[in-house]
């Protein structure tokens, strides 16, 4: 009964599957600190599931803290960033949360000219705590979540990793599924504000849905996120588009190594994640909850931010900027009879990777951020033939004051298209179709894109690296001899993620 | 529990299945840049299939947000349980579904949508046909499948938009010469 659970991976170790979840609850710790817990609602932000070594967290504290949005992230180093709560929430008796958020309640500095809200989701037992960080962008699908039977949840327990779905929401392609691990409140159908890049690519609103472990090794999984389906982008020497004119031949030097899957160790090691000590930042809300200048109504409403509550006495500063790095996030496989054109406009959306300091200096991921190309940026290259595409985005390390905490995080998108390095050409063969010389052009956007597993690499860290997920980020071919175009899905060439053009042979 | 999933979706409730695309969807143009006025074009190798077990019944197909008078002439659908290769109709394939030997009677739609990661494949075929009625260029965003699924109606948009080149009319833009 999995065919359709392969975009999650349920935490695997210390399973409760005899048991059942509730007699192996763990409660989270001896303070004070309660949160409210409601099921996902029509305002959630971010929601998920806690668990130790596999087995669920019952108290386990959430603090959703927004982050400047825009220009106002995009700042010089020494800077402070002036960070707001804006939602909380504790686990059940399952371990779920849901965090709401009303939209009207964000000050305006947190929130983009697209409605987007940059977010660190703190999580914490009782001691430790871990985070996340998405940017929640505005939902553009109707999609109803919940108000069917449950897979996992209040009514089904027996048999459910603390992982395992609740409900499962098509996207708009038949065969992705999206997982929403969190039961809706009172079990009524819900359709979300809020929701996230990918999901949105998918074709269906859907918030954070998020898997975390506070066990040993620590993890976080992003439950419609597989680090599996993220792919290597192996690069050569630099290349150039080809002078109008001017014919193109493949180099003879040897190419790179085709594009592949990350592996099962990198994946793995993509959802491991760094606790650090539990910052005041939880006390402290808890003390305004107590003293009522945040009261459990603002927290169910959505309207935390209102309360204008800094995470405590924890203060977040852009301590070191690394500006330009390159961002490798889109392959262009072509030939001489069909250069291909490349086109970065005004907003193209970029999702890249974020990270935290490990010990030894060690980053781990922990999220990513959504960012777009910005006006003065925006360009478009043509005749460009087997080359991955690189940009250029700008890092920074924000430090927490409290426990030391070292994050590295996109602040900018830089120039979308500054180079091009040789790419291997694959060989795709699940669908070809005839372009017929001189006659025809083809135009990919608003389309996912893979995921760069290795996209970006700053200060020693690998950062994922995305694209393709708006109409503003363009792929076109304009023959100028009989071409075959193929994709990589047997459903053909129109629904394929990859696509290559190559000489028509029959021609 | 996973067993209680198909025990739910078994259930007398369990709603109708629903037409989609299986893959990555998206939006894409394409365009023919040189066409003869009243030739019909083919456009296939589209792949739709069903998010559940069950059937709908295909009553019609339409072009979105069409110019210079752009209809779907005809349209078929071909059952698949393999991989396309090379069989699927191309794009601006110049012929009739009937010159290309393409039946047009089957009007349903039982094949489930397959995860990716599947073994098994199986999709349906749309191809449509068309061709530019007037002098002008004739284009349009995508196209809306219509189709019955039990007691209830439902639509499909494909964000495919088709372009027809008029030799004279170089207004729309995949008829410029750049783009």
């Amino acid at each position: 009964m999995r065919p359709f659970l392969r975009r999650w991976t349920p935490l695997s170790a210390a399973t409760v599957l005899a048991a059942g979840v509730q007699a192996t609850t763990l409660p989270a710790h001896t303070d004070d600190v309660v949160f409210p817990y409601s099921g996902m609602t029509e305002r959630s932000i971010a929601s998920g599931v806690v668990a130790r070594d596999g087995v669920v967290v019952r108290g386990a504290d959430v603090l959703v803290i927004a982050y400047p949005a825009g220009d106002a992230l995009d700042v010089p180093a020494g800077t402070e960033l002036s960070t707001l709560v804006v939602g909380a929430a504790s686990t059940n008796s399952l371990g779920r949360f849901s965090v709401d958020v009303d939209p009207s309640a964000l000050p305006a500095r947190y929130v983009d000219d697209r409605g987007r809200v940059n977010l660190q989701i703190a999580v914490s037992d009782d001691d430790r705590e871990v985070r996340w960080t998405t940017t929640a962008v505005r939902s553009s699908h109707a999609t109803p979540i919940g108000g069917t039977g449950e897979l996992c949840g209040p009514d089904v327990t027996h048999g459910c990793d603390p992982g395992d779905p609740v409900y499962i929401v098509p996207g708009a392609s038949g065969s992705e599924r999206l997982a929403v691990v969190v039961g809706t409140a009172g079990g009524r159908p819900v359709t979300p504000i809020w929701s996230t890049a990918s999901t949105e690519a998918l074709g269906a609103s859907v918030p954070q849905q998020l898997v975390v472990d506070l066990g040993a090794r620590p993890t976080i999984t992003d439950a419609n996120d597989d680090p599996a389906a993220w792919v290597t982008a192996p690069s050569g020497e630099e290349v150039t588009p080809v002078p109008d004119g001017a014919g193109w031949s493949p180099p003879t030097t040897s190419p790179p190594a085709p594009s592949a899957p990350i592996g099962a160790l990198a994946a793995a090691g993509a959802k491991q994640v760094e606790a650090m000590p539990r910052t005041p930042a939880f006390t402290s809300m808890a003390a305004a909850v107590r003293d009522g200048s945040l009261t459990a109504a603002q927290i169910s409403a959505g309207t935390t931010a209102s309360a204008g509550k800094a995470p405590g006495p924890c203060v977040t500063r852009i301590v070191k900027r690394y500006n330009g790095r390159e961002e490798t996030y889109m392959g262009v496989y072509a030939w001489s009879g069909a250069l291909a054109t490349v086109t970065q406009a005004d907003g193209a959306d970029h999702t890249l990777s974020a990270g935290a300091e490990g010990g030894r200096g060690r980053w781990f991921s922990n999220g990513s951020l959504t960012l777009s190309v910005r006006t003065s940026n925006s360009h478009t290259v043509s005749r460009v033939a087997d080359a991955w595409a690189i940009g250029t985005v700008n890092y920074g390390i924000l430090a927490n004051s409290c426990n030391g905490r070292r994050d590295l995080v996109p602040l900018s998108l830089g120039d979308p298209i500054k180079r091009f390095a040789r790419a291997y050409h694959p060989s795709l063969k699940a669908q070809c179709i005839t372009l017929y010389a001189n006659s025809s052009v083809w135009e990919k956007d608003q389309a996912r894109n893979v995921k760069i597993g290795a996209g970006v690499s700053v200060a020693g860290f690998s950062a994922s690296a995305q694209s393709g997920y708006d109409a503003r980020s363009k792929l076109s071919f304009r023959p100028k001899k009989p071409t075959r175009l193929c994709g990589d899905k047997s459903v053909g060439v129109r629904l394929s993620s990859i696509v290559e053009a190559h000489r028509d042979r029959s021609s | 529990m996973l067993a209680a999933a198909g025990c739910a979706g078994e259930s007398p409730l369990r709603p109708a299945p629903k037409l989609v695309e299986p893959g990555d969807t998206g939006r894409q143009s394409f365009g023919l840049r040189l066409t003869t006025r009243g030739m019909p074009y083919l456009f296939g190798g589209f792949s739709v299939c069903l998010n559940r077990s069950g059937v709908v019944s295909v009553t019609g197909v339409e072009f979105e947000d069409a110019t210079g008078d752009l209809r779907v002439q005809a349209f078929a659908l071909r059952p698949f349980y393999r991989a396309f290769g090379d069989d699927g109709v191309g794009w601006g394939e110049p012929k009739s579904l009937k010159q290309r030997g393409v039946p047009t009677a089957l009007r349903t739609v039982t094949q489930v949508c397959q995860p990716d990661d599947s073994s098994r494949v199986e999709f349906t075929e749309l191809v449509l046909q068309t061709s530019r009625p007037g002098a002008v260029s004739a284009s349009s965003s995508g196209f809306v499948i219509s189709y019955t699924s039990g007691a209830s109606e439902g639509r499909l948009r494909v964000p495919f938009g088709i372009t027809l080149c008029a030799p004279a009319d170089k207004t729309l833009p995949l008829c410029q010469s750049q783009t």
